[in-house]
């Protein structure tokens, strides 16, 4: 997945944080559980922002992350799986 | 051991805004209510759960009765409930909705919902015990169509009309009506359906006549037909595994009766505390353990690998709000375990 695509959930959704993780419900598609990194993650994934523009966001709000770019990445990629990608 | 996870608050509620409605469904669960004869809530109260609704972060609204559409300001509830920013959907017997009805659906954010439709005109008004009320029904869900809406048919099983189900599936295709899925749901012995249970209830071999037709609907018709509720897998042929949704009550889904009581399924009775009383996040978390714990299930069910919830709770005669399957109360439909 190129770093300069815009990834864009199709659907409305909400992420709200649980007792154990962080909960996505995406309309008439169905739910996803994240944890706070992943749910901080899929939330910038409105279209607005490149795969790069949402690493550096995660990089700042979560400075002990590893490797932020891979992890956008390979959440785009789930998200992408799951269909929730136009 | 299987048990349920607990989360802070339903993902999704049924929410029945008003206990009336104007069908007298000769099964109906909520019969029990008397829904001709009660009173509809004040929108102050109907507003009032909506906001404890929000507060616990519930994220869809599935707006129920009830008949939904007989609450005198059921466009107003849309609205706040669209400004509160829920998911929403409906569940409705469909005689009260047209086109005016569906725009002001669409204006705020409604994109499904579900009409119930319990077999051909003459078996659906012997089940109503109104006339003209299959048409009106008919119409709804041509209406929700036309206007952009999916929507998922309910048909309750009965002896009456378990003969009729990919028949009306199929009488729909040839009228014009277009749905993408019909839900086939169990007959459970609350409300009307309780009395004369023995005479009324569906055998095992009754369910699977319907995922036989199910699997003929979805083979000729190209309708997505499906069991709606929980059924112990065990018990079933793995080739209509597939037709089971199942159920997600006490986890992720919820029931909030037009008083604010709180339940865990729309079907079986009692309350686990009321969201005007006390919030939601409260009685979710701390009244369901015994539920989530599932040490009311049979061992075996407890111990299962393919863990399917132990079938539907709301099955079993006399089981108050939760009780194993019927069919694995009887001991496995005598003892046959698949």
């Amino acid at each position: 997945m190129e770093e300069s695509f815009k990834p864009r959930i199709s659907c409305r959704f909400k992420i709200r944080q649980d007792i154990e993780s962080w909960i996505g419900f995406f309309e008439t598609r169905g739910v996803l559980t994240f944890n706070e990194a992943g749910a901080f993650i899929a939330g910038q994934m409105e279209g607005g922002k490149t795969i790069r523009q949402i690493g550096e966001a995660a990089k700042d709000r979560f400075p002990n992350m590893e490797d932020p770019m891979n992890e956008v990445i390979s959440i785009a990629e789930q998200l992408k799986e799951a269909g929730l990608f136009e | 051991m299987n048990e349920l996870v607990t989360l802070k608050s339903p993902l999704s509620v049924n929410f029945e805004v008003t206990p009336v409605c104007d069908l007298s469904c000769k099964f109906c669960f909520n019969a029990e209510m008397g829904c001709s004869s009660v009173e509809h809530p004040s929108f102050d109260q109907v507003v009032a759960i909506l906001k404890e609704l929000k507060r616990a972060e519930v994220f869809e609204v599935r707006l129920f009765g009830g008949e939904f559409f007989t609450y005198p300001e059921w466009a107003r509830v849309i609205e706040i409930a669209d400004s509160m920013d829920f998911f929403l959907s409906f569940v409705s017997n469909g005689t009260h909705i047209n086109r005016e009805v569906v725009r002001k659906m669409r204006e705020h954010r409604i994109k499904t919902g579900a009409i119930s439709l319990h077999g051909p005109e003459s078996i659906y008004e012997n089940i109503t015990q109104v006339p003209g009320s299959f048409e009106a029904a008919i119409s709804g869900v041509r209406s929700c169509l036309e206007g952009g809406l999916s929507i998922s048919i309910l048909y309750t099983l009965t002896k009456e009309n378990l003969p009729f189900l990919f028949k009306t599936c199929k009488w729909l295709r040839e009228n014009g009506v277009g749905i993408d899925e019909i839900n086939a749901g169990r007959l459970t012995p609350y409300g009307k359906a309780k009395s004369d249970w023995e005479k009324n209830r569906l055998s095992f071999d009754d369910y699977l006549s319907a995922f036989s037709q199910m699997e003929r609907i979805r083979e000729e018709l190209g309708v997505l037909a499906n069991l709606g509720d929980a059924f112990p897998l065990c018990l079933l042929p793995e080739k209509y595994h597939g037709f089971v949704i199942g159920c997600w009550q006490g986890t992720g889904f919820g029931h909030i009766d037009h008083m604010g009581n709180v339940r865990s399924c729309s079907i079986a009775k009692g309350s686990y505390g009321n969201i005007l009383e006390t919030p939601l996040t409260e009685i979710w978390t701390k009244k369901l353990a015994h539920f989530r714990s599932l040490k009311w299930l049979p061992e075996k069910c407890r111990k299962c690998d393919s863990f399917c919830g132990g079938g539907c709770s709301a099955s079993q005669y006399g089981g108050g709000m939760y009780a194993p399957d019927e069919f694995i109360a009887q001991g496995g439909q005598n003892g046959r375990i698949l």
